[in-house]
């Protein structure tokens, strides 16, 4: 009988720390992610490592929905004063990890910092801090040094999150142990190179998350990030290859779930270099790969194409017609009237991590009609001060619009003062393109505006500057458990929404 | 002894110089801006300049190696580039993981391999003796990464045994231990073998036996300690090496060490971390190496410095063929 | 003078025929030597072995398994990775042939010319060469690889320059331990110059330990060429490297894992047949060390 009692008890003790481990398992969530933070201020990087945490833990005054539309975070509502003011009206009823009351102040501090960070120069810099002005608590006008079409959208970027004045002089050097926000999340270890341990914020004003300890394990190959969900050692993993996309598909315990994200990949050239100076040979480049082909085989089926220099979720995004599709008959004789009927010597520089393969791909399909590619697979440093520099030939090159605006995308990569540095690796040259992304850039109506892009890539198109390639992807893999996941073309997840079944 | 240790230690602060000199020399001539990549593919110039401006990376070479220079006399390793982290800090937080690795791998292999060198010393040109030979050369020839990534889809996949990545405790130890190990096995058995062979013929050994010691007493306790200084020299070079070449086992198997952080820092260009990760490393490279010439004397205080010499360079032309 | 240096040849060459003699008895070693031997022919007569060019692709055959038209199955563009493994033992060996040339010829020279002369200039090139000791050799070669950008030779270089260091080391040992002795000095006393000393008699008489060298470095650098390859430092593409073609298979791994597997057992097979090979040699030309 003793002995029985004593069983029973071992029983139970087993049972019961078992439903203790189950319970404990619902309060974490564990997330696989690819790249590693460089550092825990929304203004201290721009990559998208960091964007992905800070955006857990701060908010901005606007930011995107899953569908690239802005909604108020930290403003309720907003109005355009003159071109260059715009008012915002603040919640009140929102508070800093460390208790501080969001007030205005924090609006005008916030962008006194990001006027004077390297990292946010692109996205910020049109905003003028000494202007702007704190009209009370709850509301102020921010003003731009000049009139700029797509303001609002900069201000849903990551890097324009609200910080804390306190916060940021009391963490001086070491803020980073210690970042104070107003999202969901607070810091609570950063284990360098290894994981990130958060947990949910008392102070945070919006529904608060189902569970409470987020971890984030830094996991660099994607093949382990996909393992690790399979054999449920984390719940989420991002960022996983497309051929493991499409077989945990099959696994009835896992959800995969397939994004669009803000970016496209594309091959393109030193413009400003014979023999890609002649659009000639670009129309027959153009002509000459199946692009269709390339990306069918690098994202395994589940990728799309991309039908212009940008991705589709962005504003002023169109289609183009293609003029220059598939056609190596036409190639042949493009190259011809030329003048290299018989071909030629030239080379491809890609970034060996991400587009070896398509360059391989298009290295044989350019061969059919006698141009001879030697490819560069360079790491990334290599690649991006070549293509900068101007020294490459061919390159495969990838642009994502953080901004989730045409301005950001066209501006910076086929403006003629953009050239190497500013952003246009194809050293593109065109008054007429200059002009039209000029006055896109200071126009107000956004119907005007889609209009001017809407030009600026039909003559992109026609001239065969890109030859555009795939739309970038992001599989998630989650455990069937986890519910509420959702994606983001921002590669961002707002893991706040999610929840256990 | 210890103005022996001392001597040795001043010697090693030329090397470590002229190794910031040469890990310097050649990042600052390497092509690639770190602004620019820390900053990323959408950059424009203005802010490449700034943070250009910021990290000091305007000044001219001789400047920018002279300040580095100054401030590790005052014991400064400075800030990364990428992540703005104390470099020290950060060297001293992934330490442990690394040592952790370096010596799991290393006992793993040397408790494998000691014993089997012993085993086929005794059974000289047997079965087992070809077979424990055969095993430890195919040890050495796997490439440790493909090993890995082949050990996380059969032990982890498909048998779910044990976890696939990080290095939270000793379920997590097992795999990487065992693939990093492998590689070293081979070494310590051939020396381990090589030299027990030595020693069983000698003179005191058939004494030993003569006197009618069991067959054990006289392996371990006779022969073993006579042959051990080889194995501990070279197992010491060993742990030297792993200290700084798990390189690819820690990015297969996402541990956080020393290794991957330099290696992703070589690519990044963040000089401040690599030449701080560099220098360590060859710190402690010096420090194995003198605690190895120590252990000699710990074990067998009767060598004399003539014999030591000899035997080392003997033992360290070994260890590196075997390595 | 003359008789003793034909003497001095002639028991030189009785040195090498009594070595291999001891090494053909070695099992181990022959197996080794025809394992390499097998993969060589393969790489030199990859042209007429190989069923397909090295860079053919159809896209339409991904992802194939093993099967009667590609032995070894195909890869993710559609290429026979039979013929590129055929190939790339070309590119592998060759890896591993140049840089271990140039680390003898530098090392060798270093290590020659730091042991014959002594006093400083053995303290000068030493030292030097200790700071390149000092830096963990996979980090050295990917700092100069890095540096000089990717490709085959400058990976070739990256992989000799780092192990510089302890092929000299080796060959000063040897020349220490050579350069007493009697026929050095008659050579010397006879008028020859530094330059004739040590390349008519002191380096045939240290052949030994450095062919034994040379054997187990460039196991030692193809297995680094392939390391370097898997974080993407090595061989440009499309051009077949064992450790590439591991380092472009392993997002397959999972479901196509002929891809990985056979790149990776033609790394160990050659590493394997040079260990051997190498053990072999060691034992056979340097009686002392024999067991």
């Amino acid at each position: 009988m003793k002995r029985k009692l004593g069983l029973l008890f071992v029983v139970l003790a087993v049972v019961l720390s078992f439903s203790v481990l189950a319970l404990a398992k619902q309060d974490t969530l564990i997330v696989a992610v690819d790249r590693e933070p460089s550092s825990m201020n929304p203004h201290g990087s721009n990559d998208a490592g960091t964007s992905f945490v800070t955006n857990l833990m701060y908010e901005g005054l606007v930011t995107f929905d899953s569908d690239m539309n802005l909604v108020p975070e930290l403003a309720t509502r907003w109005e355009q004063i003159d071109d260059t003011t715009i008012r915002f009206y603040l919640r009140d009823n929102v508070y800093f990890h460390n208790g501080e009351h969001f007030t205005a102040k924090d609006v005008k501090y916030t962008f006194e910092l990001t006027s004077k960070s390297p990292f946010t120069a692109s996205t910020l810099g049109m905003i003028d801090a000494e202007a702007t002005t704190i009209i009370d608590d709850y509301t102020v006008d921010i003003v731009l040094k000049y009139p700029f079409g797509p303001a609002i959208n900069h201000l849903g970027h990551s890097t324009a999150a609200i910080v804390n004045q306190k916060a940021m002089e009391e963490g001086g050097e070491n803020y980073d142990d210690n970042p104070v926000g107003t999202g969901p999340f607070v810091l609570k270890k950063w284990n360098s190179g290894d994981s990130i341990e958060l947990t949910t914020s008392d102070n945070y004003w919006g529904e608060k998350p189902a569970y409470k300890t987020l971890v984030l394990r830094y996991i660099p190959e994607a093949t382990t990030r996909a393992i690790e969900v399979e054999t449920g050692g984390v719940d989420i993993a991002r960022a996983i290859s497309a051929n493991d996309a499409i077989n945990l598909g099959d696994n009835p315990n896992v959800n995969v779930i397939s994004s669009n994200i803000l970016n496209t990949s594309y091959l393109s050239y030193n413009c400003s270099k014979p023999p890609f100076d002649n659009v000639k040979v670009r129309q027959a480049i153009s002509s000459a790969i199946n692009a269709d082909a390339v990306v069918r085989n690098v994202t395994f089926g589940l990728g799309e194409r991309a039908n212009s220099v940008m991705a589709p979720s962005i504003f002023g995004y169109v289609p183009s017609e293609e003029p220059y599709g598939y056609n190596v008959e036409r190639a042949k004789s493009l190259l011809a009237e030329a003048g290299y009927a018989d071909g030629f010597k030239t080379t491809l520089v890609v970034n060996a991590v991400n587009a070896s393969t398509s360059a391989e791909i298009i290295q044989n399909m350019l061969a059919q009609i006698g141009i001879e590619v030697e490819i560069l697979a360079y790491d990334f440093n290599n690649w991006l001060d070549t293509i900068v520099n101007g020294r490459q030939d061919m390159y495969i090159g990838g642009w994502t619009t953080v901004t989730g605006d045409a301005d950001y995308a066209l501006r910076n990569s086929f403006h003629t003062n953009n050239k190497g540095t500013g952003g246009n690796r194809s050293y593109y040259s065109n008054p007429e393109v200059d002009a039209l992304l000029e006055q896109a850039a200071v126009e107000m109506n956004q119907g005007i505006r889609a209009e001017l892009y809407k030009k600026v890539q039909e003559v992109l198109a026609e001239e065969a500057v890109y030859v555009n390639l795939q739309i970038g992807q992001v599989h998630l893999a989650a455990g069937k458990h986890v519910k509420g996941l959702v994606a983001h073309p921002n590669q961002n997840i707002d893991l706040w929404t999610v929840y256990f079944e | 002894m210890f103005r022996y240790i001392s001597r040795r230690i001043i010697m090693m602060i030329p090397v470590l110089l002229g190794v910031v000199f040469v890990i310097f020399t050649i990042l600052y001539f390497s092509p690639g801006d770190p602004a620019r990549t820390i900053l990323g593919v959408t950059a424009t110039e203005q802010e490449v300049q700034m943070l250009s401006e910021e990290l000091g990376l305007n000044d001219p070479y001789g400047v920018q190696l002279f300040r580095y220079l100054k401030d590790l006399l005052r014991g400064d390793m400075g800030r990364s580039y990428k992540n703005n982290k104390s470099v020290s800090a950060e060297i001293l937080q992934r330490f442990p993981t690394t040592l952790l690795l370096a010596t799991l791998s290393i006992l793993f292999a040397a408790v494998i391999a000691i014993v089997a060198g012993i085993i086929s010393a005794i059974k000289q040109y047997s079965v087992f003796d070809n077979i424990v030979t055969g095993f430890s050369l195919l040890g050495i020839s796997i490439p440790n990464f493909w090993l890995g990534l082949m050990l996380i889809i059969l032990v982890s996949l498909h048998w779910r045994l044990l976890p696939a990545s990080g290095f939270y405790g000793p379920r997590y130890w097992i795999l990487p231990l065992i693939t990093n190990g492998v590689g070293y096995m081979a070494g310590i058995m051939r020396i381990t073998r090589s030299s027990m062979l030595e020693v069983i013929r000698q003179d005191y050994i058939r004494t030993a036996r003569a006197k009618g010691q069991r067959e054990i007493v006289v392996i371990l306790k006779h022969a073993l300690r006579n042959a051990i200084i080889p194995i501990i020299t070279l197992i010491g070079l060993q742990f030297g090496r792993a200290l700084g070449g798990a390189v690819l086992i820690e990015t297969v198997f996402a541990i956080p060490g020393l290794g991957k952080y330099l290696v992703d820092s070589i690519s990044a260009k963040d000089i401040p971390v690599i030449q701080g990760g560099v220098l360590f490393l060859a710190f402690l490279f010096g420090v194995v190496n003198l605690c190895v010439d120590i252990l000699y004397g710990f074990f067998d205080p009767r060598i004399s410095s003539q014999y030591r010499r000899k035997k080392e360079k003997a033992v360290k032309m070994h260890a590196k063929q075997a390595n | 003078m003359q008789s003793k240096q034909t003497d001095r040849s002639r028991k030189n060459y009785s040195l090498w025929l009594s070595a291999w003699k001891r090494l053909k008895k070695s099992r181990m070693a022959m197996f080794g030597l025809a394992l390499f031997a097998i993969i060589c022919l393969g790489a030199i007569f990859a042209d007429v072995i190989a069923p397909y060019p090295y860079d053919f692709q159809n896209l339409d055959e991904t992802f194939q398994f093993p099967n009667a038209n590609h032995w070894f199955g195909t890869d993710s563009v559609g290429r026979d990775i039979f013929s590129r493994i055929l190939y790339g033992g070309r590119v592998s060996l060759q890896i591993g042939l140049v840089s271990v040339l140039i680390s003898v010829t530098l090392g060798g020279s270093l290590g020659a010319i730091a042991g014959f002369y002594g006093g400083k200039t053995d303290n000068l090139i030493m030292r030097t060469l200790d700071i390149l000791l000092a830096i963990p050799a996979i980090l050295l070669a990917i700092t100069i690889v890095t540096a000089l950008g990717p490709g085959m030779f400058n990976l070739m270089l990256a992989i000799g320059v780092s192990s510089v260091p302890s092929f000299a080391r080796i060959v000063r040992a040897s020349i220490l331990s050579v350069k007493e002795q009697e026929f050095v000095e008659a050579a010397r006393l006879s008028g020859c110059n530094d330059a004739h000393i040590i390349f008519s008699h002191l380096v045939p008489n240290i052949m030994a330990p450095i062919i034994v060298q040379i054997t187990l470095s460039m196991a030692l650098a193809i297995l680094s060429a392939s390391s370097l390859s898997f974080i993407g430092l090595g061989i440009q593409p499309p051009i077949p490297e064992w450790g590439a073609m591991l380092s472009a298979g392993r997002a397959y791994i999972r479901n196509y894992s002929h891809i990985v597997l056979f790149p990776g057992l033609a790394i160990m097979a050659t590493i394997l047949s040079l260990n051997l090979l190498g053990d072999g040699l060691r034992d056979a030309l340097d009686p002392r060390l024999k067991n």
